[in-house]
């Protein structure tokens, strides 16, 4: 009775943010008729194309115990590294998308080592790796980077296959192939072994410092990727696009169910909880809510969000369905409870 | 260059004027700033936003020609600050070009009301301070320069009513909510459109300056909104981000007002586009300059400058835009050419 409870909580904790996406498509079907048009659904699933990849590599960091504060600065250097480096056209641009996101996987690679290696709390690292980057990457363009964006690069943003955006697309296959390594591979078990408990994830063999090196690294080539969705949605590259995605990529993951601490969290919740920012913000502009009422909507409905993930009404619920409340069981053994295996 | 001539000339007449008054006696409207007499060089700092924006970027380039070239021997050095909108890092910054002796100090603010106690110690403490675009709530510095905000919304809203003068519906995309230069914007625009009662908006968002926002704002203005026939954007990049949406929903675009960002240009001249161009005025900086010099010198200033507004539309899009320049060019400054080649050469 008790394991069919935990599961059927555990089940409830990692739907939530889809009931809470279904009851905002409710509401919006009630109140905002033009919401469910094709071309908005589209367009919201466009706009959260590049915060949906970065939020993506956000939580592979997550998942294996980290957080990476540098990913708004990996964007905006991959964005200006393409405008610059072609000068608008398309000659170049088979050398300087490899080039771009091999920066992000450098970046990453910085990340990873000074977290792993010189044991630098992740918060701190990424932080000042952020800093460093976008440092450089003003003082290299006097802060005034061309800006002109090859076509190829543009069709990141704008074009598609049928009615379906090519950016739509991309973030499809972003999350279908990250959920796939994180529940199908080694890799991906080691990911949550490493996150949920480091101490246990060496002891049965996984090369923790490898497995948070390589977190950090699929980070940064994500976020190189999510750089060149935003330019080509834009159709230019500046300095300052994507400033504020770190944030909200984090809010993304955590609305979806990941927990910061690490090893709990799955991509699908990641994927739903940016559909229902981004639907949130959609709808309050449709609406065309006052700003303030507009920030009051959006922070009231994510703060209930992440409210009810914290089990306390679950707990209730248990109560209510035993008639006693059983010993609150600590997360990490929930993580072994749902069999998360060590990956050896 | 008019413009500026003009503002330079008020300033020198009413210098002069002041000077004739009698040394003792100063204008009404002046500040007195024999106080700060002292020999060149000097040593100049800016408590400054940081780079984080094209805008930004330019109005910086301004303050750095006018100190690194225009007035070269009138200065040992100019030190400058960043700190990124946060009220807080800049009166730390304030403190700290103080402590450092600059014997001059402008700043552009990031808030008006948590600067005061900052700005009034470093005029207590004998440096004098010049306010650049935004203000502060104390009467305590030597000068302030600033465009007319409300103004440029106002006439904003006048173009677009009289552009649609049988009434219409419009989207309005501002800059920052709650920022005293934005909601001087949108005061004027409210100002300006209440004579023209058969305009109607229908979207308001405040998109900090940002095309990204302001895009997928107006996608969403455009799926509720089957007419939409204008678009009041308070710049450039955010007009460019209004224009993207309207070309992936396949929607004609309407009037639209803009800045002189080379980027806005660039689109506007490519669709064809009807629109007024605001300069955002960053050659303000050197004004600024131009007063420090004579605040060092101990001639009266005057205590607020109102940098004036420079508009164009779409008959003189060929006059300002340079398809030889970088999109984060911006048409109305003030620099020389060799130094717009180098930082906005293509």
């Amino acid at each position: 009775m008790r394991t069919r409870l935990g599961a059927l909580r555990r089940k409830l904790e990692g739907s939530l943010v889809f009931v809470f996406l279904g009851l905002l498509l409710i509401i919006a079907a009630c109140v905002s008729p033009p919401f469910f048009r094709p071309d908005n659904l589209l367009n919201i699933l466009r706009q959260a194309s590049a915060i949906g990849v970065l939020a993506i590599g956000q939580t592979i960091v997550i998942l294996a115990g980290g957080i990476d504060l540098s990913v708004a600065a990996i964007m905006q250097l991959a964005g200006v590294t393409i405008a610059e480096l072609t000068g608008g056209t398309n000659t170049l641009v088979p050398l300087v998308i490899p080039l771009a996101l091999a920066m992000g996987a450098g970046i990453g690679l910085v990340n990873g080592t000074l977290i792993a290696v010189r044991k630098v709390q992740p918060f701190i690292a990424t932080l000042f790796v952020g800093l460093l980057v976008t440092g450089l990457r003003l003082w290299v363009t006097n802060a005034t980077p061309s800006g002109l964006l090859p076509p190829a690069v543009r069709a990141f943003g704008r074009g598609g296959i049928g009615p379906i955006p090519n950016a739509v697309i991309l973030f499809g296959l972003v999350a279908v192939a990250a959920s796939f390594v994180l529940r199908r591979t080694t890799l991906g078990r080691r990911i949550y072994a490493v996150g949920g408990n480091p101490r246990a994830a060496e002891l049965s063999g996984v090369r923790v410092d490898r497995v948070t090196i390589l977190s950090y690294v699929l980070c940064g080539v994500l976020a190189a990727t999510a750089g060149l969705v935003l330019v080509g949605y834009l159709g230019y590259a500046d300095q300052e696009i994507g400033t504020g995605y770190d944030l909200d990529s984090i809010a993304a993951a955590v609305v979806g169910g990941a927990v910061l601490g690490g090893g709990r969290g799955k991509i699908s919740g990641t994927v739903a909880g940016i559909l229902l920012m981004t639907a949130l913000l959609n709808l309050v502009l449709i609406l065309n809510l006052k700003v303030e009422y507009q920030l009051v909507v959006r922070g009231g409905v994510l703060l209930a969000a992440v409210a009810f993930y914290s089990s306390g009404w679950i707990d209730k619920l248990r109560i209510h369905r035993t008639g006693a409340a059983s010993p609150r069981i600590p997360d990490r053994c929930e993580e072994k409870e749902v069999g998360v295996p060590t990956g050896k | 260059m008019g413009k500026r001539l003009l503002v330079l000339s008020f300033i020198a007449v009413v210098a002069w004027g002041c000077t004739a008054w009698g040394a003792d006696t100063v204008l009404p409207g002046m500040t007195d700033t024999s106080a700060y007499t002292t020999a060149a060089p000097w040593l100049a700092g800016r408590a400054g936003l940081g780079d984080t924006n094209a805008w930004m970027t330019m109005f910086g380039l301004h303050f750095r020609y006018a100190i690194e070239v225009k007035y070269k021997d009138f200065f040992s050095g100019f030190r400058v600050s960043s700190c990124f909108w946060n009220p807080v890092q800049q009166i730390s910054d304030i403190e700290t070009l103080v402590a450092q002796g600059v014997d001059i100090l402008f700043v552009d603010p990031a808030a008006e009301a948590p600067l005061v106690g900052a700005v009034e110690e470093a005029m207590e403490a004998g440096v004098p301070v010049i306010l650049a675009s935004t203000g502060v709530n104390t009467d305590k510095y030597v000068s302030w320069v600033s465009r007319d905000n409300t103004k440029a919304g106002f006439l904003y809203a006048d173009w677009m009513g009289k552009k649609l003068s049988n009434g219409g519906k419009i989207v309005v995309l501002m800059g920052m909510a709650g920022s005293s230069y934005a909601e001087d914007v949108y005061r004027g625009v409210q100002q300006g459109l209440a004579a023209y009662p058969n305009i109607q908006i229908v979207g308001m968002a405040y998109c900090d300056w940002s095309p990204v926002k302001a895009k997928e704002a107006m996608a969403a203005f455009l799926q509720a909104n089957p007419q939409i026939d204008g678009v009041l954007a308070d710049g450039g990049q955010m007009a460019y981000g209004a224009v993207e949406a309207l070309l992936d929903a396949g929607r004609p675009i309407p009037p639209m007002t803009a800045d002189d960002w080379n980027g806005w240009l660039r689109i506007a001249k490519q669709h064809n586009i009807v629109f007024v161009a605001e300069s955002g005025g960053c050659p303000l900086a050197m004004t600024c300059v131009d007063l420090a010099v004579q605040v060092l010198q101990g001639k009266p200033v005057p205590k607020i400058v109102e940098y004036p507004i420079v508009s164009f539309e779409q008959d003189e899009l060929d006059k300002y835009y340079r398809p030889d320049l970088s999109d984060q060019y911006f048409a109305i400054n003030e620099l020389p050419e060799d130094w717009i080649k180098q930082y906005y050469g293509k």
